[in-house]
């Protein structure tokens, strides 16, 4: 790829169903330079996805209502859009390590705003070799 | 006063003859080897021994009576001349009774054929006269000195044989009347010498009592021949009290009679032996469900789920219980089945592990439903399940025992017992699985709350998290717009205020829900004044928590507002705060009026975002700011309570 990195070419997937963390998140992807789209639900990200292939990051909860949590979510992206990097946090505990899905990020709520800033620069430099 | 002393003898001695035993062996002519030698040697046709009772003298020992008499064994006072020798207490001699001023009209002359007749009192060791030995001819005849003479040292012997035989009934008596089995054995041994078997030579009847079987089928027989597949020990451990002539004791089961006995075996010289025992089965099994009730509660303190618990409870009923299938099934209480996913049986019975359906097994599982244990002695009479009595031969069950657990008033579980012949279960069975029902209901009752509490702190930890996940959203946004780290630093902590007063709502309600009027009151407090300009009313409704903190916020951000720009910022201004339901849709409204002049904003910070967008988003509904010149009012409309799907906050 010989064109310059443009950050805001690709986008973030916000999947949250609180609204106020949601709207924290936006800010921070937004901050990283992506484009971010919301979703409160698992049914809401995969037509999301389906919409905006420039999706290239997904960064789910676990914890939503609906038929999917934010697990399953992230592996059905995983099978369906490999190149999609996946980012999981949840105010549980622990999420096991056999629940990820390959190459899965996890980030413990409440997360580190410069952690998650961090974590999207890296992508973004990836995507962009 | 001599008839009184005279009458008080009589009853004494008639006292002392029904005690000593003699009259009960009477018929067997026990003393008539003494009347022969009387007759041998006084060389008279008939001898007797009577024995004098109230109204009837009894024949001890006879020789030479005529018939009838021989056969009777007794006769009335009217034929008997002993009594006379026995109110005596001494000799009587009558040479002819026809000639007798007393004995002249006595029955005995004509129908026995008494004519002369010598008789000598009988005396027991303690000195009650209790009868007489006689001679007597059928003819006249002078009784010499010598005649009374050898009487007298015939009566001597056959009292002492009286004496003799008194002492050993007496004994019988205690032996027969013991409440413990009594056995005297001999082993008998092979060509070898080794014992194999011994053999029952005398048992008590308490020994028929406590072993069950009848009388007169036991002595000359051998042990392996009354009990076949007797234990080995119950020959070997007596072979060695013979062998090694040392006493032992013993507590054993006899299988095949499922029963229990303690005991003592002796030995007695040569090859026999006694055993003295009483039966325990009684004893052993309490103490076989003590023991199974203490390793139940052993075993259900360490045990984390309910299938291990029942298992345990079958494992504590199998000890506890004679039953020939033991085992637990899970129960769907709605179309009356139980599941059985394995069994154990005693040989020859079927499992029953699989599927069934209760209503086919009759009607107990009304009873277990309501908690109740089911015990039916006997399945083809039982009220129950006699109209059902075929599906149980199928499964080769007669009695049988159900115990139900219940959760939450449903029946989850049950443990059952089977037995293939008619039980009647006993108290102390029914107690016993009574108590196991208990423990394992308690055991299970621990389990849930434990799980109910492990739920509860993952749960306020996840809220936790969450709550600090919000803290962290309101102060990151808030620094971001703030034009100086004073304000930015007042406008946190007014803000994480705001969600604290709803949080204080929620833990009255398990963070569940909360009453919109407490949940308004408490976030428009800090703003109230003496004056009155704050008007607030609307029906009872329950806020889900995320819109209970979400509500308490975007009020904090209208009252700030106001209280800088707006109504509640000049002496006149008012707010009106109302809720309610429109076209089935929650609208929530803040009106203010009479402030100073409204102008719009020209920046739309994170106050009118968190107003419009995320509070709304917490109804499922939409927020607007009409920024009205006469004043800024606020609409919210969206869903109400806990018709919107959520997750707890």
């Amino acid at each position: 790829m010989s064109q310059s990195f443009n950050p805001a070419r690709y986008a973030v997937l916000i999947v949250e169903d609180d609204a106020l963390l949601r709207s924290e998140a936006v800010d921070l992807c937004e901050e990283a330079g992506f484009t971010a789209f919301e979703a409160r639900n698992a049914d809401q990200a995969i037509a999301m996805l389906e919409r905006h292939p420039q999706i290239r990051v997904l960064f789910t909860d676990v914890e939503m209502p609906g038929t999917m949590d934010g697990l399953k979510l992230a592996h059905a992206v995983r099978e369906r859009w490999p190149p999609v990097t996946i980012m999981v946090t949840s105010g549980r505990t622990k999420v096991a390590l056999e629940d990820m899905p390959e190459n899965g990020l996890f980030f413990a709520k409440p997360y580190p705003p410069n952690g998650i800033v961090a974590a999207l620069n890296e992508i973004a430099g990836r995507i962009y070799d | 006063m001599i008839e009184r002393n005279w009458l008080q003898r009589r009853s004494d001695r008639i006292e002392a003859l029904r005690r000593s035993g003699l009259l009960e062996g009477s018929s067997e002519n026990a003393f008539g080897s003494f009347t022969d030698h009387v007759r041998e040697v006084l060389d008279v046709p008939v001898a007797i021994v009577t024995l004098v009772d109230e109204n009837r003298q009894v024949f001890a020992g006879h020789s030479g009576l005529p018939s009838p008499w021989d056969e009777r064994g007794e006769t009335p006072m009217t034929h008997s001349f002993c009594q006379y020798v026995v109110d005596r207490g001494a000799p009587l001699s009558v040479p002819d009774a026809r000639q007798d001023d007393v004995l002249k009209t006595n029955h005995a002359i004509g129908d026995i054929g008494v004519i002369a007749y010598l008789g000598v009192p009988l005396t027991l060791p303690d000195g009650a006269v209790i009868g007489a030995l006689a001679a007597i001819s059928d003819s006249r005849r002078i009784w010499t000195d010598a005649d009374e003479r050898r009487l007298l040292v015939i009566a001597r012997t056959v009292e002492r044989e009286m004496a003799v035989r008194i002492s050993e009934s007496r004994w019988r008596s205690i032996f027969e009347q013991l409440a413990e089995g009594f056995i005297l054995a001999r082993v008998l041994r092979d060509e070898s010498g080794r014992v194999v078997d011994w053999m029952y030579e005398e048992v008590n009847s308490a020994w028929h009592q406590l072993v069950g079987v009848e009388p007169g089928m036991v002595v000359g027989r051998t042990v392996r021949e009354v009990f076949p597949g007797i234990e080995d020990e119950w020959v070997m451990e007596f072979a060695d009290v013979v062998e090694t002539g040392e006493p032992i004791r013993f507590t054993r089961q006899v299988g095949s009679l499922g029963r229990w006995y303690d005991g003592a075996a002796q030995p007695i010289g040569g090859d026999r032996f006694t055993v003295i025992f009483l039966e325990v089965t009684g004893r052993i099994e309490q103490e076989r469900r003590q023991t199974a009730l203490l390793t139940l509660g052993d075993d259900l303190r360490d045990l984390t789920s309910v299938n291990e618990i029942v298992e345990a409870a079958s494992r504590a009923i199998a000890k506890g219980v004679v039953a020939d299938r033991i085992g637990f099934g899970t129960v769907d209480d709605r179309n009356e089945t139980i599941d059985i996913s394995s069994d154990w049986c005693a040989r020859g019975m079927v499992s029953v592990t699989g599927r069934h359906s209760f209503r086919s097994f009759g009607s107990f599982v009304d009873d277990l439903k309501q908690g109740r244990t089911v015990a039916i002695d006997d399945v083809n009479t039982d009220p129950r399940t006699a109209t059902t009595a075929e599906a149980f031969t199928e499964i080769q069950t007669r009695s049988l025992l159900n115990l139900p657990i219940v959760e939450a008033q449903r029946l989850v579980l049950i443990v059952y017992a089977h037995g293939m012949q008619p039980h009647a279960w006993t108290e102390e069975e029914l107690r016993f699985v009574q108590q196991v029902g208990d423990s394992t209901q308690a055991a299970i009752g621990r389990l849930r709350a434990e799980d109910g509490r492990r739920l509860l702190n993952q749960e306020l930890a996840h809220r936790l998290k969450n709550s600090l996940a919000m803290v962290q959203a309101i102060a990151t946004q808030t620094l971001r717009q703030a034009q100086s780290m004073e304000e930015g630093r007042d406008a946190i902590s007014a803000r994480l205020g705001a969600l604290a007063r709803a949080q204080d709502i929620l833990t009255g309600t398990d963070f569940v829900e909360a009453d919109i009027i407490e949940v308004v009151g408490a976030a428009l407090a800090p703003h109230l004044t003496p004056s009155r300009r704050i008007d607030f009313g609307g029906p009872h409704g329950s806020l889900t928590a995320q819109q209970a903190l979400g509500i308490s916020l975007a009020i904090h951000e209208l009252a700030t507002n106001a209280t800088k720009y707006g109504a509640l910022s000049n002496e006149t201004g008012r707010v009106c705060v109302t809720w309610g339901e429109e076209a089935e849709r929650f609208v929530f409204r803040w009106i203010e009026a009479d402030g100073p002049p409204v102008h719009p904003p020209e920046r739309r910070g994170f106050g009118s975002k968190l107003i419009e967008r995320i509070v709304a988003s917490y109804f499922e509904g939409e927020g607007r700011i009409d920024f009205d010149p006469a004043g800024i009012r606020f609409q919210l409309t969206g869903a109400f309570g806990h018709k919107m799907p959520d997750k707890p906050a």
